[in-house]
Parts: C-alpha cells; sequence; structure tokens
C-alpha cells in the first residue's frame, strides 16, 4: 500500500509537472501579466476604488451570466516600450483568450493611463454587435468626454454599459459563468486521475511491478496529453491564470482606438 | 508433421515470412503516406482559408470607398486629385484577377496583390491627411464613422496577414519534412509565398487621430 501511494505520488508529481509546462508554455510573454480570472477587471493602474472595482466586476460577471459574452477591463499604467497600442491589445486579447472557444464572444475595454488612451477590443464573435464605428462612438461619446472631466471610475463603467447595451441579446447566456461550470479540477484532469487510479489498483493486483509500470506507461501519457493539450483544454488555460476558461480570445483586429 | 523434406520446408517458410514482412512494411508505408499526404491537404486548406479572410479584409476596405467619396465629397472644394487617387487605385486593385479563395502559387503573384493594395493604402492615407485641412469634414459624424472603419479594417488586414503567413510557414515547414520532402512535389504540393514586411509606403495609413483634447497630437 505505501508503495502505491508512493508510486501514487510520483505519477502526480510527474503530471503536475507536464501540465505545468504545456500551460506555461504558451503563455512566457514577458510583457503580458496573466489574466485577471476569476475577475473581470485589471487594473494595473490602481485606477478604481475598491468599491467601484467591485461594482464593475460584478457587472461583468452579471453580464456573462445573461448572455455568456466576457467582456473586460484592462488598465495599464503605460504602453510597453515596444508596444503599439492596436499590436499590444492583439496580443493581451489572445493571452488572456475571453470568450467561448469557436464563438469567440468577447471584448476588453483598455485604458493606458500615461499616454490616455483608450480601445476597445472586439472578439470576432462581436463584431456585429460592436462594429468598428460603434466602438469609435463609445469611445469619443461616452468615455472620453467623462475621462476629461477626471471621472475615471464613472468612465469605466458607462464604457462598460454602453458595451453591454450594444451586445445585448447577441448571444443566450446560461446563467452560469464559465468558471461556475469549471470551478475544481477540470474535466480531463479528472478522468487522468480516474485512469491513473485504475491502472494503480490493477498493477498492485499483479504484484510488485507498480513502479515500472507505471513508469512505462508515462510515456504513453505523455504523448497523448499533448494531444488535448494542444486542442480544446490548454487553449483555456484553466485556473492557471493564462486565461479564461473558455478558451476563445480569437480577435480579427476589431474595434476601436482613442485618447482622451 | 513429418518433416519429409526440411530444407524445401524452411525456404518456403523463409519466403513466406520474407514476404510478410515486406507486406507489412508497404503496409506501413502507405499508410504513412496517406496520413501524411492528409495532413498536407488539411494543411493547405488551412492557407487557403486564411488567405480567404485577407482577401475578405483588404475587399472590406475597398468597399468603404463609395461611402467615403458621398462623404468627403460633402464637403465643399475638397482637393479633387487626393479623391481621384484613391478612386483610381481602388480601381486598379478592383481589376486584379486574384483568387480570393485560393492562397497565391507564386511569389510574383502575391507581390502583384501587395504592390497593388499597398498604392490604394498610400492613397487613403493621402486621403486622411488630407482631410485634416478640413474641420468640417473631420467634425462630421459621417466622417468618424468612416475612419474608424478604415482604421479598423487596417488593423484587421494586418492580423490577418500575419495569421496568413504563419499558417504558411507552418505549411512550407511540413513539406519540406520527410517523409513528405520525398513526395510533396510530385503531388503538387509546393512552398507558398509569403507576405513582405511592410516597406515604408506600403504601411498601413496611419489613421489614428487626436480628440483635440489635451494629449495633442496623436502619433
Amino acid at each position: 500500500m505505501t508503495m502505491a501511494r508512493h508510486a501514487c505520488g510520483r505519477v502526480f508529481g510527474f503530471w503536475l509537472a507536464c501540465l505545468g509546462l504545456m500551460l506555461a508554455a504558451p503563455t512566457v510573454r514577458a510583457e503580458i501579466p496573466a489574466s485577471p480570472s476569476p475577475h473581470y477587471v485589471y487594473d494595473e493602474a490602481r485606477w478604481l476604488g475598491s468599491a467601484a472595482f467591485a461594482a464593475i466586476d460584478k457587472r461583468l460577471q452579471d453580464y456573462e451570466r445573461e448572455s455568456s459574452s466576457q467582456m473586460l477591463v484592462a488598465i495599464f499604467q503605460a504602453l510597453p516600450e515596444s508596444g503599439e497600442i492596436v499590436d499590444f491589445s492583439q496580443r493581451v486579447f489572445e493571452a488572456w483568450k475571453p470568450g467561448e472557444k469557436g464563438k469567440d464572444n468577447s471584448a476588453i475595454l483598455f485604458f493606458f493611463v500615461n499616454e490616455r488612451k483608450v480601445r476597445i477590443q472586439v472578439g470576432y464573435g462581436l463584431e456585429g454587435a460592436l462594429p468598428d464605428a460603434r466602438c469609435k462612438q463609445i469611445i469619443e461619446e461616452v468615455i472620453a468626454p467623462r475621462l476629461r472631466a477626471e471621472n475615471r471610475e464613472l468612465a469605466v463603467a458607462a464604457g462598460i454599459e454602453a458595451m453591454i447595451a450594444a451586445t445585448k441579446g447577441e448571444y443566450q447566456g446560461s446563467g452560469r459563468t464559465r468558471l461556475d461550470h469549471g470551478e475544481g479540477i477540470p474535466f480531463p484532469v479528472i478522468i487522468l486521475l480516474v485512469i491513473i487510479l485504475l491502472v494503480l489498483i490493477s498493477s498492485q493486483q499483479h504484484g510488485e511491478v507498480v513502479i515500472t509500470r507505471g513508469g512505462s506507461r508515462h510515456g504513453g501519457w505523455g504523448d497523448g496529453g499533448g494531444g488535448w493539450g494542444g486542442g480544446g483544454w490548454g487553449g483555456g488555460g484553466g485556473g492557471g491564470g493564462g486565461g479564461f476558461s473558455g478558451g476563445g480570445g480569437r480577435s480579427g483586429g476589431g474595434g476601436a482606438s482613442g485618447g482622451w | 508433421m513429418i518433416r519429409q523434406r526440411p530444407n524445401d520446408l524452411l525456404d518456403r517458410e523463409t519466403v513466406s515470412k520474407t514476404l510478410l514482412i515486406l507486406i507489412a512494411v508497404a503496409g506501413a508505408l502507405v499508410l504513412g503516406g496517406i496520413s501524411t499526404y492528409n495532413g498536407l491537404v488539411g494543411k493547405q486548406q488551412s492557407v487557403d482559408a486564411a488567405w480567404a479572410q485577407v482577401s475578405n479584409q483588404y475587399q472590406r476596405r475597398a468597399d468603404l470607398v463609395p461611402n467615403l467619396v458621398k462623404t468627403v465629397q460633402g464637403s465643399a472644394d475638397f482637393e479633387k486629385t487626393t479623391l481621384e487617387n484613391v478612386v483610381n487605385a481602388r480601381a486598379s486593385v478592383g481589376r486584379m484577377t486574384i483568387d480570393a479563395s485560393k492562397a497565391p502559387e507564386t511569389a510574383q503573384q502575391l507581390e502583384e496583390f501587395q504592390k497593388a493594395q499597398g498604392a490604394f493604402g498610400s492613397a487613403l492615407q493621402r486621403l486622411l491627411v488630407v482631410s485634416e485641412n478640413y474641420p468640417d469634414l473631420k467634425a462630421s459624424a459621417g466622417f468618424r464613422d468612416l475612419q474608424a472603419q478604415l482604421e479598423g479594417t487596417e488593423n484587421r488586414i494586418a492580423v490577418e496577414r500575419g495569421r496568413f503567413n504563419e499558417v504558411v510557414k507552418d505549411f512550407n515547414t511540413s513539406i519540406r519534412k520527410v517523409p513528405a520532402v520525398f513526395f510533396a512535389g510530385m503531388l503538387g504540393f509546393h512552398p507558398k509565398p509569403y507576405f513582405q514586411a511592410e516597406s515604408g509606403a506600403e504601411k498601413a495609413p496611419d489613421v489614428k487621430f487626436d480628440f483635440g483634447g489635451k494629449s495633442g497630437e496623436v502619433k
């Protein structure tokens, strides 16, 4: 029994390491921070008061429940040195992967405080509801005037409301967020754990070959793991902090930029 | 079994064994070949799909022109030549006979496409620069929307071009790998051309503009 436990520990450790590698590999990009998941607001600049942060966060969570679309706010202190606003927003969008895989029903409202720039970056799935001209209009008529009046919390909240108003009804929500679904261990991991457990139990019955057999199996699973890692699951990033659990995050560069 | 003629039997056994191995090897080769071929077909499809996206976005830019002309003409005494240049460049882009559903096969095809689109982009850029001199035009909601659409389209073009180059790279890499490299050429899989990095003239028009706020000039 101790042997089995030992082997189990090794197998589990091995798998944790593999998962870690798989999740870490695509997100190693120095200047792009981890997604704020489970929050919907990333506030590097400490721009929003805690009450406003919580209210906007809650609003966006509710909106996902209602519509399944994921909208985020990302407030950066500054653009990275080599960064251009559109390119940087695009890369953040692709790293955070908001929205559902295949639907890409998501948008991110960006602020760059030092540069006084705003950008709405829209995923493929909301391009119809949030065309560029509409984004421009929201930036120029809703957000920028409030920012010029130094009312940043209101500017963010009103901007989000305008984006919500524009996309309402585009998708139907399930009453839950994706994180509600995926709370805890992701499904494939559970299956893996069950398989590992079964193999361990059956090896135990065959006597002392536990470790060698367990060891030889690692290779096989490793190969299989690569497959699904590249597919649906690895893309999501799950609880790894890399992205939102939907695994969307494809944007064609739609949206608009502006300043204040 | 009574072994009457052991030599003969052995020979037969060896022969049939050899045959089996040969068949197995041939089978494995065929199966491997098929799966490699299928992989290449899939990748070629991805290249074509990415190309279709690129063409879509270029088309979208071209489609903005009629509206742009209408809006700009509404502004009194707008510089005629600038507008004409846009319309002409748009027309020469329209005359191109490049297939939107199939990625260009030769570097020359893609180069021509890129050149015409680049000229069109510069003409648009020029128009936007000139429009700075027409405050009434700049202030109109119609023109602002058009500017936003143009800017968004340029961004989309850049994104889709980047994605196109990625899948082309993937495709080109896989036809140079063993075993595909042995038969890819025979089966009509040839390396596909990339979009070249933007030269000065070809660079997307910088259509960002300031809001007249404190920030002043934006780029």
